[in-house]
């Protein structure tokens, strides 16, 4: 049976995004408050408490339409504190045998989550997270010379 | 990124009349400089105070390290799709009709001045840059009589051409883009970034106001912090530490973009063509802050100068080679090699940044 972890990062919060039309009983949502999130800088205070009050309001408001979260707040026991770390557990233990995320914004991140896919011996697939108007990638090949790709433009809803 | 930006304005018919910009021209940046004067044009933020006592403890608790100010009782930034799009219908309704006008006026009398406060809610994608450009389009069409194209034309170029064009840079560049430091600063920032108390009044707001609320204008941050710290020669990599964390809408691509790139010019001219710099001129024009000042806008030299003024040009003179054969900046060596008093210049700003700390 298929079982699919999706991770939906803190800077993610699409409630308009394609994943979210419907609920699936074989997809389960992730969201994670980390010490790897709240400690890669000094962050201000009132930043850290608008990112957990938006993604515990995100959750709840998904969850209320019928979509199956795993929230972990920053002092919950099962909390690994490190992404790689939560997803494999999180894999192992609940036997999900398909891992998606949206693709991050920061390179940081981009690195680690390719990282953990490559260990986590299950199918893994990135998505686009349905918010940008032009491609994380658009600009890469002008500096390289080239002329620019073009900007895909998402379907107008 | 003019290029960038057209392109996108016809991708998404975004303020087009068919094949032509809606107004005759792409772009009425020249309209959006004023200061602000008449204070009885301020409103009130559209706010949505929160309890959030259990949020500050749980940090607490877990022993976070956090930065800055917070009243656990009023927590004012939306955290919800609903409450975004409320703060976006303000906006439309109460701030858009000055937005443009004063985006780059700094006051101590308001801290948001007409700024729409959505940074927040578009970078953690409660809401959508397409939703936020046609919502403000859609008001302003329906009000022509009352909101000028300036106003409307500015807050779009930021969100449909700047922040896109800015995500471009960072894939394209990093993870290199996060080791540049074309100048070879190496300085470190001051303590006082940390807890406002300079005597310079300007950077003492804008560092109070961004302990207080996690926010400050684009002109505070490029004009005032960024314009000090790079004339000053702070290493790059503190001066992002310090954005990325202070700022409630900071997250990497869009930070390190701005800061490293266009504000502190550490990547040599990726982002942008010249070093955004000014002397106190500047800031005293656009403003309130140099009145109540300690220092002295005006002077030059000697007791009681601004210290933007000398550290002005002692940026430009030891960084001469890399600048001096931009086009946009030869004039100021033009300048700068008629003047009498250069040494002056050079020994004020010398001694300014041998006492940083005290500033």
């Amino acid at each position: 049976m298929t079982k699919i972890l999706r991770l939906v990062l803190g800077d993610q919060l699409n409630s308009q995004h394609s994943w979210f039309t419907l609920p699936n009983s074989s997809v389960t949502y992730l969201m994670l408050e980390m010490r790897q999130e709240t400690d890669y800088v000094t962050h201000h205070i009132q930043k850290v408490v608008g990112f957990f009050l938006s993604m515990r309001q995100f959750a709840q408001d998904l969850q209320e339409q019928g979509h199956q979260f795993i929230y972990l707040t920053l002092d919950d026991p099962q909390n690994q504190q490190s992404l790689p770390a939560q997803v494999q557990a999180l894999v192992r233990k609940e036997g999900f045998t398909r891992f998606e995320y949206q693709l991050p914004d920061e390179y940081r991140l981009d690195q680690q989550l390719q990282a953990c896919c490559a260990d986590l011996g299950i199918p893994c697939q990135a998505f686009d997270t349905e918010h940008f108007l032009s491609d994380r990638e658009f600009l890469t090949n002008f500096f390289k010379g080239k002329k620019p790709t073009s900007w895909r433009p998402f379907t107008v809803k | 990124m003019e290029t960038f930006y057209r392109e996108m304005r016809k991708k998404y018919a975004v303020l087009m009349d068919g094949k032509d910009p809606i107004g005759g021209q792409w772009n009425f940046d020249e309209d959006n400089r004023k200061a602000l004067k008449d204070r009885s044009l301020l409103k009130k933020p559209r706010v949505h105070p929160k309890e959030v006592a259990h949020i500050t403890q749980l940090l607490a608790a877990s022993g976070v390290n956090c930065i800055g100010n917070i009243d656990p009782t009023h927590f004012n930034w939306p955290t919800s799709r609903e409450e975004s799009l409320e703060v976006l219908q303000y906006f439309c309704e109460e701030l858009l009709v000055h937005f443009g006008a004063y985006q780059d006026a700094l006051t101590t009398w308001d801290p948001y001045l007409f700024h729409s406060r959505l940074s927040f809610s578009l970078n953690c994608k409660l809401i959508s840059p397409l939703e936020v450009v046609q919502t403000v389009e859609a008001y302003w069409s329906r009000h022509q009589d009352q909101i000028g194209i300036a106003q409307v034309e500015g807050f779009i170029r930021q969100i449909l051409g700047w922040r896109e064009y800015m995500r471009g840079i960072y894939w394209a560049k990093m993870p290199e883009f996060a080791q540049l430091n074309y100048f070879g600063h190496e300085r470190k920032l001051p303590d006082w970034f940390w807890t406002g108390n300079t005597k310079m009044n300007c950077l003492s707001q804008s560092i109070q106001q961004s302990l207080d609320l996690a926010y400050a204008h684009h002109i505070q941050r490029l004009m005032v912090t960024g314009n000090f710290a790079l004339l000053a020669g702070i290493h790059p990599d503190e001066v992002d530490r310090w954005y990325l964390g202070i700022y409630i809408d900071a997250i990497e691509w869009v930070e390190i973009t701005n800061t490293r790139g266009m504000s502190q010019f550490a990547d040599g001219g990726i982002v942008g063509t010249k070093p955004y710099v000014s002397s106190a001129n500047y800031i005293k024009k656009q403003g309130n802050y140099c009145s109540t000042c300690a220092y002295q806008a005006e002077k030059k030299t000697g007791e009681g100068s601004c210290p933007f003024n000398s550290l002005y040009w002692h940026f430009h003179a030891r960084n001469r080679d890399l600048l001096e054969k931009n086009p946009r900046i030869g004039m100021v060596y033009r300048t700068w090699d008629k003047m009498s008093n250069r040494q002056e210049l050079l020994d004020q700003a010398e001694d300014y940044l041998a006492h940083l700390e005290e500033l």
